[in-house]
């Protein structure tokens, strides 16, 4: 069964109301997060409010891999993300802010750290409940990352990370340092001509996760202030269920994006050429397969990988193959000109296509490789040409 | 050519018989000594090493006294002229505090982008010899994303401006922890700039500079740089609210230097027509050039400077000696920055003998001394008048200065009384740091960047403006603290500038080339590169076939053409709305916001060379809008002031109201602690809303930055002052110290002393101490 189906009749096992899970109130039917029943401190319901910093706990039923392979959400500036880790070492974030422009006066007054194990996401929220309880609000945070744990995220590596980071800073606390995965690369390379957008709403949509009705980022910052100045608003419930489906979603984005990557030929949502880029930069003997059925499929952006991947694993017959069938390109045509030339010998065929390559040249430096080239592939010629004139002399 | 016979050329050339009966007044400055400072004892030997090699042995008085205080811990304000090793006088300081501790960082503040790239290349290939150890980055809006990271982490010494450091830097100032913590010095160069409105701002950018610093425990200090101006001390502590060492004694050795004023020769003595100035100044350029003077010519606009340098080019043209070797180029604005890096190296190398350039060259950019310069027509201040003649002058080898008059009222005073000229100081330069539009805007900023606590200090009334903040909802007040407490970012929204920074690229698309050439400010497009103008770009000659202002992008092709376009520009203002208003006996007052507007509607083609009208074209592009506010000053029929305008008839009465306008603007920036040039005015005998005479000024800033209201507040003293210059001033029929020359629009009808007269007694009406 593909994780596609297994979280389809999750949802279904859910609506059908059979889905709670022992130990957490919170959970409820359908894969909402409660909406929070309207009224003054109705969505404190199911929350400790102890102290200046409120907290809540809440548990869904997720499958993931045992160990998670982490190779497919490394992008080259993340030296500190290992290969693999036991799945129940990541840790699922997402935040809510004041503002979405970032910079010193943006706070973080909600956050969600989920953590899975056997089978089960445990969602901790944490909720500020006003500009004072900061330093205990980022405490509680920062408690919720262990050192031996790697962060996962939807685009938190350019927003949430850094305003956490900017967060603890300014209340001269030390900034954490552990790996961090960012869904969103990944979750581009197989989605982008597939889906209207990447944003996570798009992608759990496709996924086949269903929200009741929720809050729009944009309208989160205000739904705080409001809280703010009036001790309550009803909105800041829909923000906290927000917060919470946001890990939730993470989570099955992260097995989505797992499975694709370790059965990408099985999945028929997802675009194989740029999965299989990304592949082939750590898995090469994965990656031939699946940049030859992206190829096949008329992914363009599989042709280069696939042809460089060929070339070097010495399957000429089928690069060559793979070049023809390229658009042209001043960089296919000088390639296929260069194997005429020296591959099999045919000058005729090389000039034609070094001239082809040259009406392509789209800078200076091109144009003139395209000549230089014209003119050995000439020279060449005129040599056999002479050589020939020769030996018939001798004839 | 050394002294002796540079001097020797210059006297020769102005006494060459066409020349010399032009030349109203030549004044010999005389080469003064240099006064020496041994080394510092204790300076880093690698310092040494890299000034030896430069050839410096020795530092001057002035480097060495900016070194004493600042090492010693205090703030200091260097004034020097043009050429005279200023930046040695922050370097070394620096410098030497960077490699005795590993840590430290500085800040270098330039007021635009292309002095902080010149700084930058300066310190690395010069100031530096390229030995010392130290990261020298520049951070303004070009620096690409990949070199912000490392400018901010690892950069000892970081270049910007004030508008990256408001908008960029401190709204992020925790990705720079590392960089204030270890701050050492903040240099502002080029501090004269930073006066009016415009240094308002960067007082209180600086402001937030320190509040940050402080958060991380840095305790910075401050090295500033300023030209001549009358009081920068005073600027100096205004701008960083702290004491601060001047340093005013100037050891540069200075030779001869000339400087001459010519009044290019009547053409129609009947009339009082004169050869035009910008073909009198190329002529006079193009014999220093021959002559192996390398010269530099200002003229006032873009249009100008194209239409000069390619005359002079024009005159040297020579295939057979090619152009006999001499190189001459234009340096404006709206060239790209890599052509203005090519002129300002060639200048330096000596490759490039003459360049002709807008005050764009003013700035402290450095491209070496040259030996002579000519400026064509006053340039608006005596500060900039003279930071130009210091561009001529090395320290060794005479140079002349030639002020060429144009037929403007002010230089044709100027050129009559030179000594008049001569005898002004330097301008003062002034800022209102507490200036409550601006304060506030910036008060908020810091609240962003950090919370205020009860108790904080941060000049200005901070417990007002917070309390103002929190009635709206923008912080929120809570243990003692006053929290950030909306979703924008403010620095965003508030510009330090009034100029608007959209661009318009200039294309090239002659036979399918696409290649851009150039750059403009909006509003300035508007008046050069509309359709069917003929745009001059570094000598060569477009026409404009399309100025798509939607998509900022203007496309030109090349075409020879013997007519250059200059458009006709007018600027009108509507109020809109009436906010605030009173009536004192003498006159009735009004605020509120007015929309400006400026149009170039129409354009004249002008032939090359004899500057003749060969036609007109219509421009059809919207006018340039800025809403701003603006104080009125209205004399109704009921007003004494208004009664005594009655008796004049409709000319005299706009001559009148113009004049005193023309005074209050020039003295009301003294009471507005503003800069001339922040305010704007509209006179008119008889106002279209409210159907008297009257006098707007307006701020030029859009949305106004408290002046209007401001002055409406202090019209009575601002009148009686302009009422006690005018009556002080003791010209006969108007001079620039007063009304100014007589010749002004539509005035040379009348008697100047009958204005002066009429003028001074309504200004007296007006501060109530009138008959």
């Amino acid at each position: 069964m593909s994780l596609r189906d297994r979280l389809k009749r999750v949802r279904e096992s859910r609506s059908a109301g059979d889905g709670a899970v022992a130990g957490t109130a919170a959970y409820l039917a359908g894969s909402m997060v409660s909406p929070p029943a309207s009224g003054t401190q109705g969505f404190f319901d199911g929350w400790n409010v102890g102290g200046p910093v409120a907290s809540r706990e809440l548990a869904f039923p997720v499958d993931l891999p045992e160990t998670f392979d982490l190779r497919p959400f490394r992008r080259k500036d993340d030296r500190f993300v290992p290969d693999e880790v036991p799945s129940d070492r990541l840790i699922f974030f997402d935040l809510e802010t004041s503002g979405l422009s970032g910079g010193a006066g943006t706070v973080v007054f909600l956050a969600a750290f989920a953590r899975w194990n056997r089978g089960i996401l445990s969602v901790r929220q944490h909720f500020m409940r006003d500009y004072p309880a900061e330093g205990e609000f980022l405490s509680a945070c920062i408690g919720e990352i262990g050192d031996d744990s790697v962060l996962v995220s939807y685009n938190g590596k350019s927003f949430d990370e850094p305003l956490l980071r900017t967060r603890c800073i300014l209340n001269r606390m030390r900034p954490f340092r552990i790996p961090h995965a960012d869904l969103l690369y990944a979750a581009r390379r197989l989605w982008r001509w597939s889906l209207p957008d990447c944003s996570l709403a798009t992608v759990e949509r496709a996924l086949g996760r269903e929200r009741g009705p929720d809050i729009p980022g944009e309208f989160i910052p205000e739904a705080w202030f409001s809280y703010l100045r009036n001790g309550s608003d009803p909105r800041v419930g829909m923000v906290m269920s927000h917060n919470a489906e946001d890990v939730v979603s993470l989570a099955a984005i992260a097995a989505s994006c797992a499975d694709a990557f370790a059965r990408p030929l099985l999945r028929k949502d997802i675009d194989l050429g740029g999965l299989g880029r990304k592949l082939v930069e750590y898995d090469a003997e994965a990656a031939l397969p699946v940049l030859r059925a992206a190829f096949k499929s008329g992914s363009g952006a599989a042709a280069w990988p696939l042809y460089r991947l060929l070339a070097v694993s010495g399957a000429n017959g089928e690069a060559a193959e793979v070049l023809a069938a390229m658009e042209p390109s001043f960089a296919a045509l000088s390639l296929r000109s260069g194997r005429a030339e020296r591959g099999n010998r045919d000058l005729g065929e090389a000039l034609e296509f070094a001239g082809a390559a040259l009406t392509f040249a789209s800078t200076e430096k091109k144009r003139a490789m395209a000549e230089r080239r014209i003119e050995r592939i000439r020279e060449k010629m005129l040599r056999q040409t002479c050589c020939n004139l020769h030996f018939r002399s001798h004839e | 050519m050394n002294s002796s016979s540079a001097i020797t050329f210059i006297e020769k050339l102005l006494a060459e018989p066409d020349l010399a009966p032009s030349i109203v007044h030549v004044e010999r400055i005389p080469a003064a000594e240099g006064r020496y400072a041994d080394f510092p004892a204790g300076m880093d030997a690698r310092l040494e090493r890299a000034l030896r090699s430069r050839g410096i042995e020795r530092l001057y008085i002035h480097q060495r006294a900016s070194w004493d205080a600042a090492r010693a811990g205090r703030n200091v304000v260097v004034v020097t002229p043009t050429a005279s090793g200023k930046t040695l006088c922050y370097n070394l300081p620096v410098v030497q505090s960077l490699l005795e501790s590993p840590t430290a960082r500085a800040l270098y503040l330039f007021p635009t982008k292309a002095l902080s790239q010149d700084q930058q290349s300066e310190l690395n290939e010069v100031a530096l010899g390229g030995e010392l150890p130290l990261k020298i980055c520049t951070y303004d809006g070009d620096t690409p994303t990949s070199l912000r990271v490392s400018a901010r982490d690892t950069g000892r010494i970081v270049i910007t401006n004030p508008d990256m450091l408001h908008s960029g830097i401190l709204p992020n100032h925790a990705k720079w922890c590392r960089f204030f913590s270890d701050l050492a010095y903040i240099v502002v160069d080029e501090m004269h700039g930073y006066r009016g409105v415009f240094g308002s701002h960067v007082a209180n950018v600086i402001r937030r500079l320190k509040r940050i610093a402080a958060f991380y425990g840095a305790k910075p200090v401050f090295i500033l740089c300023s030209a001549t101006i009358a009081n920068p001390g005073e600027l100096a502590r205004g701008l960083i609210g702290e004491d601060v060492v001047e340093v005013r004694e100037n050891g540069a050795p200075r030779a001869e230097k000339l400087v001459a004023f010519y009044n290019p020769p009547l053409v129609d003595p009947v009339q009082g027509i004169r050869k035009s100035s910008a073909t009198e100044s190329q002529k006079i350029a193009v014999r220093l050039l021959r002559g192996g003077i390398r010269t530099i010519l200002f003229a006032r606009s873009r249009l100008r400077v194209e239409l000069i340098a390619g005359y002079i080019n024009e005159e040297l043209r020579n295939l057979y000696t090619d152009n006999e070797r001499i190189v001459v180029e234009p340096y404006r604005s709206g060239l790209l920055p890599s052509e203005r890096r090519a002129v300002e190296r060639g200048l330096r190398e000596g490759t490039v003998h003459g360049v002709v350039s807008t005050n764009a060259l003013e700035l402290g950019i450095d491209i070496g001394g040259l030996d002579a310069s000519v400026i064509t027509g006053f340039p608006g201040s005596f500060s900039s008048f003279w930071q130009q003649a210091g561009r001529a002058g090395r320290r060794s080898g005479a140079s002349v200065v030639i002020y060429v008059a144009s037929a403007n009222p002010l230089d044709q005073f100027l050129a009559a009384h030179p000594e008049y000229f001569l005898g002004r100081g330097a301008e003062t330069a002034r800022i209102d740091p507490d200036n409550p539009y601006i304060y506030a805007d910036h008060a908020k900023c810091a609240a962003f960047e950090l919370p205020f606590s009860e108790g904080d200090s941060f000049g200005g009334d901070l417990e007002a403006v917070l309390a103002m903040l929190e009635e709206d909802g923008i912080v929120r007040k809570t243990g003692g603290r006053w929290f950030w407490s909306s979703g924008g970012y403010p620095g965003e929204k508030i510009s330090l500038r009034s100029a608007t920074a959209d661009n318009v690229v200039i294309i090239d698309a002659t036979a399918g080339r696409n290649a851009v050439i150039g750059e403009m400010d909006r509003p300035s497009a508007k008046e050069l590169v509309f359709d069917d103008a003929v745009y001059i770009h570094r000598g060569r000659q477009y026409i404009v076939e399309k100025l798509d202002l939607e998509n900022r992008v203007c496309r030109v092709s090349e075409r020879d053409v013997n007519y250059y376009t200059d458009a006709v520009v007018k600027t009108d203002l509507k109020l809109l709305t009436e906010d605030a208003s009173g009536e004192t006996p003498s006159f009735g007052w009004s605020v509120g916001d007015v929309l400006v507007r400026t149009q170039a509607g129409k354009f004249k083609k002008i032939r090359f060379h004899t500057h003749e009208n060969v036609g007109f074209g219509e421009i059809y592009l919207p006018p340039e809008e800025m809403q701003t506010r603006a104080a009125v000053a209205r004399f109704g029929p009921g007003t004494t002031a208004g009664a005594l305008l009655d008796g004049f008839d409709e000319a005299f009465k706009a001559a009148v109201v113009a004049s005193a306008a023309g005074m209050v603007r020039d003295i009301a920036p003294i009471f507005l602690l503003c800069d001339p040039r922040d305010l704007g005015t509209v006179s008119r005998a008889r106002d279209d809303h409210f159907s008297v005479p009257a006098m707007y000024f307006y701020d030029r800033y859009p949305g106004g930055t408290g002046l209007a209201e401001g002055l409406s507040t202090r019209f009575l003293d601002v009148f009686a002052a302009a009422a006690d210059r005018l009556a002080g001033c003791n010209c006969r029929t108007g001079c620039p110290s007063c009304i100014g020359p007589d010749f002004a629009d539509g005035r040379t009808i009348m008697e100047g002393s009958a204005v002066k007269s009429a003028a001074a007694a309504f200004l007296a009406a007006l501060s109530g101490r009138g008959t």
